[in-house]
């Protein structure tokens, strides 16, 4: 309304006065002419002029008339200005307003009854993170005359289904935890609260954990590089690996020796059956681990770790449970301690009675080495990774029945390459070499070669084939081929570097 | 002449004094160096890390002076997948602020935080900045499930290719380092503002901002409004789309124009400069191309006569090329952040070197006849 009145008023001065510039250059640029002069009336009461004076004083009124009507048009134009301004703001202020309506998504309009939903009952979104992964694999004997047993039959065996939670548990603290279902039965995996910034020096771990002995005993079954955990692991410590209860300390160190300088302490049961006391532990067993990283150049590091554990693998407390028996139990040579200051081998030991041995302690000791290449822009299609590691171990034993001394002195390492030769494939060999892990004169060794390949389908499912052959001076030769899937739903992701 | 000074007597007074003024100016020296340990925020460059170069441009601009960044992604680098080295870690063990995306893209972020012990960079805390707070983000999955391929659960997370999204990282930035260091707000403010300004500047030009706002046309662009609202009207008698200037007027000739990406890692930048992606060279996000697939693409190419297709320097360039020659098409290989080829080292030279490059491919495709 404003717009057109604005533009009528503006149309009806113009009209009424012409252009006001149009009227201004009249009015400025014409003389005033003796016949308007002579119609000009003059002032009541002034004596009427003579000669030159009546015109000068019509001039006068002229003058006169001529500055009011110039005020009269000065006035007139600043109106127009302000009248054209206030039309170009209209415009403008039109225009955003027809954007804002043009951005905004309009509203629904109507008013219809509806259901309210409360989300006091439906907190899922506070549930842990869960993920779910898979791991299958069909397990080929190829060695001729192989006597089938129940473990080495080729088969197809889904090794397990785990189940991984993490959350934050409060401002300053999160859990992770790893559940392993397989065919026989739940493997309970990890679980863990971590403290971030204790004290402001140091990570604090409380759980079950798998143990920073070097960098691959920390990963799954299902996050390997190979399908199964290198020899090196497996010796001493069982099929598993070291997986032990207790306060992980991580320092995150000033760079000493490298570009970063980590420091873990773990303090643990020594619950490993193998290398520690199994369920008769009684003394913790502590791990140190010291980490030295260099980054070589933007896309290539070099770490190396250094490692060390000990522990005692003497049996104390009482024999109640019937695990004692187990088929593994009977065969940990260690014997009961009577009370009575003689000794018996275990699987003659008497329900009840209080085992007392005297301290034995077991300690590794040993060292690993990474080097990775990665270039930047092509991370995705093309990586090399050598991993080598080594470890020493010494495990003191009961005497045997002559009363003589027993140790293990046992020494093993692996080493492999692994590269990423496109998006989706990658090409690896490994190479193990132990002692077995035994008291024995004879130095039994074993050896493992094992070349795979790796498929990407996607980040969430991958496939391996994998050749095994395994020998050593105290066994037969065992070759095998594996093909394996392994898949990851959910969120789940694998922290390497 | 006996002075006082000389005198043994007054000397042998004056000794516990020594030995009082040597305690004191201990004392000081200790204080000081303790002082100088302990210098508050306020007194010395903050030290800002952020996940990826483009955000610590971005951070420069705003802190100026007052602060020092540095990044961990490279510029020529997938920000999917970064691993957390314990470098990293070390360098943000002393950081003052960290600036993340905040969405599902840097899932080695959190890893790398634990592992700084570092709490005043953890969400939720004063050092962590999510630049993403406050933006309208797109393709929020429906139905979210990986049979859709790697989604972003909360929307897409590649922000900072709509230069409008770089002015809310810059404000996130500012309020960040203000809650860090508040003594120095004021300069934080007015960082932001300038660097506000020059975005806007540099998207609409000056002529059309002083007419509608910046407020109005950054409303319009985000909507995916704004060359059809100016091409549809006139102002003083002429179409207000002569008014544009700056990025959105350079681009002008791309609005529309049909375009295959490798990933999903445009559409804030495609939003903005109307461009119309029919496809990616990825079936699905993070799933690589098959033979099949490549073929569909071929195919679909070649019927709605595609003329491009763009791509982030860190994916396979010779797929991309090898497509492009089977169809004739360009193919746009760019830096996708700061830093991600010689000479960009500015979010300004980024969008510029997004722009130059595809319009210097449409025109070789003879898009603009």
């Amino acid at each position: 309304m404003f717009k057109i009145g604005s533009r009528t008023a503006v149309i009806v001065l113009t009209l009424l006065l012409g252009s006001p510039a149009a009227l201004a250059r009249r009015q400025t640029s014409k003389p005033v002419k003796p016949a308007d002069a002579r119609r000009v009336t003059p002032t009541p009461g002034t004596t009427p002029p003579s000669g030159a004076r009546p015109a000068q004083a019509k001039k006068t009124s002229a003058d006169k008339r001529t500055t009011r009507l110039e005020a009269l048009i000065k006035k007139l134009e600043k109106k127009l200005g302000k009248l054209q301004s206030a039309h170009e703001d209209l415009e403008v202020k039109q225009l955003i307003m027809e954007s804002q309506v043009e951005s905004v998504t309009p509203e629904k309009k109507g008013f219809k009854t509806k259901t309210f939903l409360g989300h006091a009952r439906s907190l899922q979104g506070l549930n842990p993170e869960i993920s779910v992964t898979g791991d299958l694999a069909g397990v080929f004997y190829l060695t001729d005359g192989k006597e089938y047993g129940a473990t080495d039959r080729s088969s197809f065996r889904f090794r397990g289904l785990g189940l991984h939670f993490q959350a934050d548990l409060d401002p300053f603290s999160f859990m992770k935890a790893a559940i392993s279902i397989t065919p026989n039965g739940v493997v309970f995996g990890e679980a863990y609260a971590v403290w971030t910034n204790v004290g402001g020096v140091m990570n604090l771990m409380a759980g079950k954990f798998r143990q920073q002995l070097g960098v691959v005993n920390r990963w799954h079954k299902h996050g390997l590089d190979q399908y199964d955990f290198p020899l090196m692991l497996t010796e001493p410590f069982g099929p598993g690996g070291l997986n032990q209860s207790g306060l992980s300390f991580q320092f995150l160190l000033p760079k000493i020796t490298a570009h970063a300088n980590e420091l873990t302490v773990q303090v643990t049961n020594g619950s490993n059956s193998k290398a520690f006391s199994g369920d008769t532990f009684s003394v913790p067993t502590t791990l140190v681990y010291f980490k030295n990283y260099w980054d070589l150049s933007k896309t290539t590091y070099l770490e190396l770790g250094l490692t060390g554990i000990v522990g005692f693998n003497n049996q104390r407390g009482g024999q109640t449970t019937e695990d004692l028996y187990t088929d593994e139990a009977a065969t940990i040579p260690f014997t009961l301690y009577t009370g009575q200051g003689s000794t018996v081998p275990l699987s003659f030991a008497p329900m009840g009675e209080v085992v007392d041995e005297k301290w034995r302690v077991t300690a590794f000791g040993g060292a690993n080495l990474t080097l990775f290449w990665e270039p930047m822009r092509k991370g995705k299609y093309l990586n090399f990774l050598w991993r080598s590691s080594f470890l020493y171990g010494y495990k003191r034993l009961a005497p045997d029945s002559v009363g003589s001394r027993q140790d293990i002195n046992w020494m093993g390492g692996y080493s492999y390459v692994q590269a990423k030769v496109s998006r989706t494939v990658e090409l690896g060999l490994r190479g193990d070499l132990v002692r077995t892990f035994e008291v024995s004169d004879d130095k039994n060794y074993m050896y493992q070669v094992v070349p795979y390949l790796i498929w990407w389908q996607s980040p969430w499912l991958r496939f391996r084939l994998e050749y095994n052959y395994h020998d050593g001076n105290a066994m037969k030769a065992a070759h095998r081929a594996i093909l394996q899937v392994v898949f990851a739903a959910g969120p789940h992701k694998h922290d390497r570097y | 002449m006996k002075t006082r000074m000389n005198d043994p007597k007054i000397q042998r007074d004056t000794k516990p004094n020594t030995r009082l003024t040597a305690l004191w100016s201990a004392a000081c020296v200790l204080a000081i160096g303790a002082m100088a340990w302990s210098t508050p925020a306020s007194a010395r460059k903050l030290y800002v890390i952020s996940s990826n170069p483009t955000y610590s441009s971005i951070a420069k601009r705003v802190g100026g002076n007052l602060i020092r960044v540095t990044y961990i992604t490279k510029g020529d680098q997938d920000p999917h997948f970064v691993r957390p080295k314990p470098s990293f870690a070390v360098q943000l063990s002393k950081a003052d602020a960290f600036v993340v995306t905040g969405l599902d893209l840097e899932l080695w972020a959190p890893r790398l935080t634990d592992k700084s012990m570092n709490r005043s960079i953890r969400q939720g805390q004063n050092g962590y900045i999510a630049v993403y707070s406050g933006m309208k983000l797109m393709e929020i999955p429906t139905s979210r499930s990986r049979a859709s391929g790697g989604v972003h659960m909360f929307g897409n997370p590649h922000v900072y290719t709509g230069p409008m999204n770089a002015k809310i990282i810059a404000k996130n930035i500012a309020i960040g380092l203000c809650k860090v260091s508040p003594a120095n707000c004021a300069a934080f403010k007015k960082g932001y503002r300038r660097f506000k300004y020059q975005i806007n500047r540099r998207m609409f030009g000056k002529k059309l901002i002083k007419l509608l706002g910046a407020g109005t046309l950054t409303r319009l662009t985000v909507a995916g409004k704004l060359i059809p609202f100016l091409q549809k009207r006139k102002y003083r008698g002429k179409p207000m789309v002569d008014m544009l200037g700056g990025w959105a007027k350079k681009a002008l000739p791309l609005w529309g124009q049909k375009l295959v990406t490798y990933h999903k890692n445009w559409i804030y930048f495609t939003k903005t400069f109307g461009l119309n992606v029919i496809q990616e060279v990825e079936p699905k996000p993070a799933i690589p191309p098959s033979p099949q697939s490549i073929r569909r693409l071929i195919n679909t190419m070649s019927r709605q006569k595609i003329k491009v297709i763009l791509a982030a320097n860190f994916y396979d360039e010779s797929k991309v090329r090898k497509v492009c020659k089977r169809v004739g098409a360009q193919s746009v290989i760019v830096a996708f952040s700061v830093h991600g080829k010689r000479g960009i080292n500015s979010y300004f030279q980024l969008t510029n070197h997004w722009i130059s490059n595809l319009l210097a491919a449409y025109r070789r495709a003879g898009a603009f006849k």
